[in-house]
């Protein structure tokens, strides 16, 4: 995989960009048994978030600051993004990859099958 | 607007042409003056966790949309079943940082002349205060206030 431009995936039902490179794996959830989650393991500056799927990488995104709206309504994520975008018509948050919202965080059960994994150096 | 054709520095009530919208059981006032589109209701995202008054993100001519719900944040309850509800695109916050954002409400419904001499003053924020139009009382919003 490449490490230019941007990660895209899909959380909660929101997309997501991430820095590609500043991603240092991906791998496939194994979603084997009804404990274990479907999805993607993203490892991110040490911290492993989920993904319920991931969309690809795109070259760049026009990024723009984001909406102060977004800081006073919801501020528990906002502090954790660095702006906002849009990528194939629908509305994109750019995480920040020095602290990822929570929102995005593995949580426990999201358990991974590491077959798929592709880490990098 | 004064007399002599200058605007009235009346706490931001620049102008008394006003878009008045259905949110909720109010009637809303929203200056003209911000008013960039009125378009049928946008396709919004939801924020998992946000405040209610967030309704989501929304994309408009290629860029990102936050949505905010106007009966939410003038605490109206919800009316009947809207059936042409509207995403209202404005200029909004405080003239050192203007966004553009969405304003979803159940209807637009038309636009009138509101005198600064008839608003009867709000909270001072987003609620600039009521005034009568037509035999019924409109809520006067204050743009300027959202986003800070």
């Amino acid at each position: 995989m490449s490490t230019r431009g941007y990660l895209i995936l899909r959380r909660r039902g929101v997309l997501w960009g991430i820095d590609n490179a500043q991603v240092a794996g991906l791998a496939r959830n194994a979603g084997s048994d009804l404990t274990r989650t479907r999805g993607f393991r993203v490892e991110l500056g040490g911290r492993a978030l989920a993904a319920d799927d991931v969309l690809g990488v795109v070259d760049s995104l026009l990024i723009r600051p984001l909406s102060p709206v977004l800081r006073r309504f919801w501020p528990a994520v906002s502090s954790g993004l660095s702006g906002m975008a849009v990528h194939a018509a629908q509305p994109l948050l750019v995480v920040d990859p020095r602290q990822p919202p929570p929102l995005l965080w593995l949580d426990e059960g999201d358990a991974i099958d590491g077959s798929d994994a592709e880490k990098r150096d | 607007m004064t007399a002599d054709g200058r605007s009235s520095s009346r706490d931001g009530l620049a102008t008394g042409s006003h878009l008045l919208v259905q949110a909720g059981e109010y009637v809303c006032a929203l200056p003209l003056v911000s008013v960039r589109r009125v378009l049928r209701t946008l396709t919004v995202h939801p924020l998992p966790g946000s405040a209610p008054e967030l309704e989501g993100l929304a994309e408009f001519g290629g860029e990102p949309l936050a949505v905010l719900n106007l009966a939410r944040m003038v605490n109206a309850a919800p009316g009947a079943n809207p059936a042409n509800p509207v995403t209202i695109v404005v200029v909004a916050g405080p003239p050192e940082a203007r966004e553009l954002m969405g304003l979803a409400a159940d209807a637009a419904l038309e636009v009138a002349d509101i005198s600064p001499e008839s608003v009867i003053l709000g909270d001072g924020g987003f609620l600039l205060g009521e005034a009568p139009v037509g035999g019924k009382v409109v809520r006067v919003l204050n743009l300027e206030a959202l986003g800070r």
